[in-house]
């Protein structure tokens, strides 16, 4: 007996861009899971994400495509997660190779997993731009997200004052 | 970077090291702000030299609203924090540290800062430190801490307890009546000058094995005590039993070999942990706040 035909659902990304996917892989997206058990009848239309983009989501996808059929964490797993996940920003090598974009693409896809709540592909974005900033001075991170020194000197010597506790830890 | 909404700043910062900290608070306004609301309340915090008690002393003061974000933390004895009599302005900058600071859990203060902040905090309906359960007092031989029983705010502080560590010179055993819920009771023996840090004291077993004596023979002394520890350095010399009780280099504590009393008779749990030389009371906190280390040993 052949088994039963996976359902496909249609969404449609901000620029108009549509995409035909797996129930199964979309509701990695905890966002479009509830939309779906929401919806009582079988529906043509594609779901509007007004929040994403064409090229994001098919990153997205690409994403969900490859951890289908992984547990959702529960509650209770996200509460153990947080408790250790500070301890660690360790990456599986897929996801890393997969997060390896251009700093424009790894904010839109961070954005895009916050909207979507996929916390797994959250958590990649968020410990990948962790890691960018591990054993960086402040001028580095300034360059490298270009971000501007707005202390002003006298902010800088009263700061500098108010740093001392955490010098030398 | 700085487009992300708040919530995403603080989610990437919550998987930044903790050596991150200093440079995250001098690149601009955003991150220094969004740094220490994450870290305060992440961080051990170690107030260790004078020039340290008043940086964290003006920061708090000035920002009242990171004051509650303060978990943990370790205020040093410093050599002007105790007179004989009155207070020093380390004393009361620590103690107002330590009542402004309302979300604490775990701390580590003078006897006398102790005093300073029971006695100069919120009392009645307006103590608000009812997150504080875990204490460690470093006394002095002559400054031991001796709760004042007339006041409200030490019977309120002592029944929250559950984890009371003494270092030096207090008579832990006079400590008992008040101690009604500590599950944790710890002591470590130091006589030194209570300075920039406190080191186990060398010592021999005397004291340790008078009061675990005590402990044994008396279920009632402290009836929710379920687990004692104590530290000291051990002396390279055997011991009775002719084995050295630590190995003749540094190890890190978390590591060591301790030594279990254990009572048929009791529910007492009782650890002797011999420290190598160099391993100080700081360091003991720190690795229990971290959650191992010396403390921690199940």
């Amino acid at each position: 007996m052949a088994a039963p035909a996976t359902q496909q659902i249609k969404i449609r990304c901000n620029d108009e861009k549509e995409f035909t996917v797996d129930r199964d892989v979309l509701e990695r997206s905890v966002l479009i899971k509830n939309m779906l058990e929401d919806v009582t009848e079988q529906q043509d239309a594609p779901i509007p994400l007004p929040n994403v983009s064409g090229p994001v989501m098919a990153k997205v996808l690409e994403y969900c495509t490859h951890h289908r059929g992984e547990p959702l964490p529960s509650a209770d797993t996200e509460q153990s997660q947080d408790e250790t996940r500070k301890r660690t920003t360790d990456i599986s090598e897929w996801d890393q190779k997969f997060i390896t974009v251009d700093q424009e693409m790894l904010f839109e896809i961070i954005l895009a997993a916050n909207y979507l709540d996929i916390k797994s592909l959250l958590d990649v974005g968020c410990k990948t731009v962790a890691n960018m900033i591990k054993g960086k001075t402040p001028e580095e991170i300034r360059k490298l997200f270009n971000i501007v020194n707005d202390f002003t000197p006298e902010e800088e010597a009263q700061i500098k004052k108010e740093n001392e506790w955490a010098e030398d830890r | 970077m700085l487009e992300l909404p708040v919530e995403l700043h603080f989610q990437i910062l919550s998987y930044a090291d903790e050596t991150e900290f200093l440079t995250l608070l001098q690149v601009c306004h955003h991150f220094r702000n969004f740094a220490l609301e994450e870290f305060l309340g992440r961080l051990p915090i170690q107030l260790w030299t004078s020039t340290q008690l008043e940086s964290f002393f003006a920061l708090i003061t000035r920002r009242n609203d990171l004051a509650a974000k303060v978990r943990t933390l370790w205020i040093s004895p410093f050599f002007d924090v105790a007179p004989f009599r009155g207070y020093s302005q380390s004393a009361t900058q620590a103690g107002t540290i330590l009542a402004l600071c309302k979300g604490l859990t775990n701390i580590a203060c003078h006897s006398k800062v102790l005093a300073y902040f029971i006695t100069n905090t919120g009392s009645g309906p307006d103590w608000e430190h009812h997150s504080l359960t875990n204490l460690t007092v470093l006394c002095t031989s002559h400054q031991p801490w001796t709760p004042n029983a007339n006041h409200v705010n030490v019977e309120r502080l002592c029944k929250q307890l559950t984890f009371m560590r003494v270092v030096g010179g207090s008579d832990i055993i006079k400590l008992a009546p008040f101690l009604t819920n500590v599950k944790h009771l710890s002591q470590g023996f130091a006589l030194h000058p209570p300075n920039a840090d406190v080191w186990l004291y060398r010592d021999n077993f005397m004291p340790v094995m008078n009061v675990t004596r005590r402990l044994l023979g008396d279920n009632g002394l402290f009836p929710a005590v379920e687990r004692a520890t104590f530290t000291n350095i051990v002396p390279t010399s055997p011991l009775t039993d002719g084995k050295p009780f630590h190995p003749p280099h540094f190890v890190d504590p978390e590591h060591l070999s301790y030594t279990h009393i254990n009572s048929a008779k009791t529910k007492f749990y009782l650890a002797v942990f011999p420290c190598p030389k160099g391993v100080g009371e700081r360091y003991v906190w720190t690795q229990t706040v971290k959650g191992h280390g010396l403390m921690n040993v199940p």
